[in-house]
């Protein structure tokens, strides 16, 4: 059986797929997403969050982009964690609060070196647009598969952009489709 | 901006593994204990 959805929600959902579809060709070609498939999307979906009230979840981006260039790198994560914890206490909804904590755990990585500043963005894009931070669990396990893939074959880097068309796609599936 | 800037889409395998494993056992913890923690932090907060 087809299942419903709206025209504008298949043409929502069509979009994103296109456009991680083209962030994935960058990334394997290069390992780079040019900073135009990362940023305005990201600007997009800030606007879309406040749109539909998540303002605290807004803020709380723009005040980690800011906190990524405070000229003292040992007090970075200290200060995001603060900012965390005052955005949480403010934050209505679960959802809000698993968007608050998916936002910082995916910037912390970012911020340590274990993940690139393109995979970050898009991630944080993502949960802005969706307002729900459980989308970063098919995300990751899509990664841990990937990664333990790239163990096997012996390769120490692997292009993100894979793990998070494909748990992006699981999710929608599961949360909106079905 | 470093943080916009940054165009690299590159993770190390080992740290996608073991951010999946955190994730998951962080998940299925919450999923067995959550509704207990919300039970003893409510008995605090009603001693307090």
């Amino acid at each position: 059986m087809l299942p419903s959805i709206s025209p504008t929600q298949v043409i929502l959902l069509f979009l994103v797929m296109a456009w991680l579809g083209t962030c994935v060709v960058f990334d394997l070609r290069s390992r780079q997403v040019p900073a135009l498939l990362t940023i305005p999307p990201l600007v997009l979906s800030a606007l879309w969050r406040l749109f539909h009230g998540g303002w605290s979840v807004v803020i709380f981006v723009i005040a980690l982009i800011l906190i990524s260039d405070f000229p003292w790198p040992k007090w970075r994560i200290p200060l995001a964690c603060l900012a965390t914890i005052l955005v949480l206490s403010i934050s209505g909804t679960s959802e809000s609060m698993y968007a608050i904590l998916v936002i910082f755990a995916t910037w912390a990585l970012w911020e340590i070196g274990a993940a690139g500043g393109a995979d970050a963005k898009l991630i944080i894009s993502l949960v802005l647009l969706f307002g729900n931070g459980l989308l970063f669990i098919p995300i990751v396990l899509a990664g841990g598969i990937q990664g333990m893939v790239g163990l096997i074959a012996r390769k120490k880097t692997i292009p993100y952009t894979v793990a998070i068309t494909l748990g992006t796609a699981a999710w929608l599936w599961i949360s909106v489709v079905r | 901006m470093r943080f916009l800037t940054d165009t690299a889409a590159i993770e190390t395998a080992e740290v996608a593994v073991i951010i999946a494993v955190v994730v998951l056992v962080a998940y299925g913890a919450y999923q067995i204990l959550g509704q207990k923690i919300a039970q003893v932090v409510q008995d605090v907060a009603g001693r307090i």
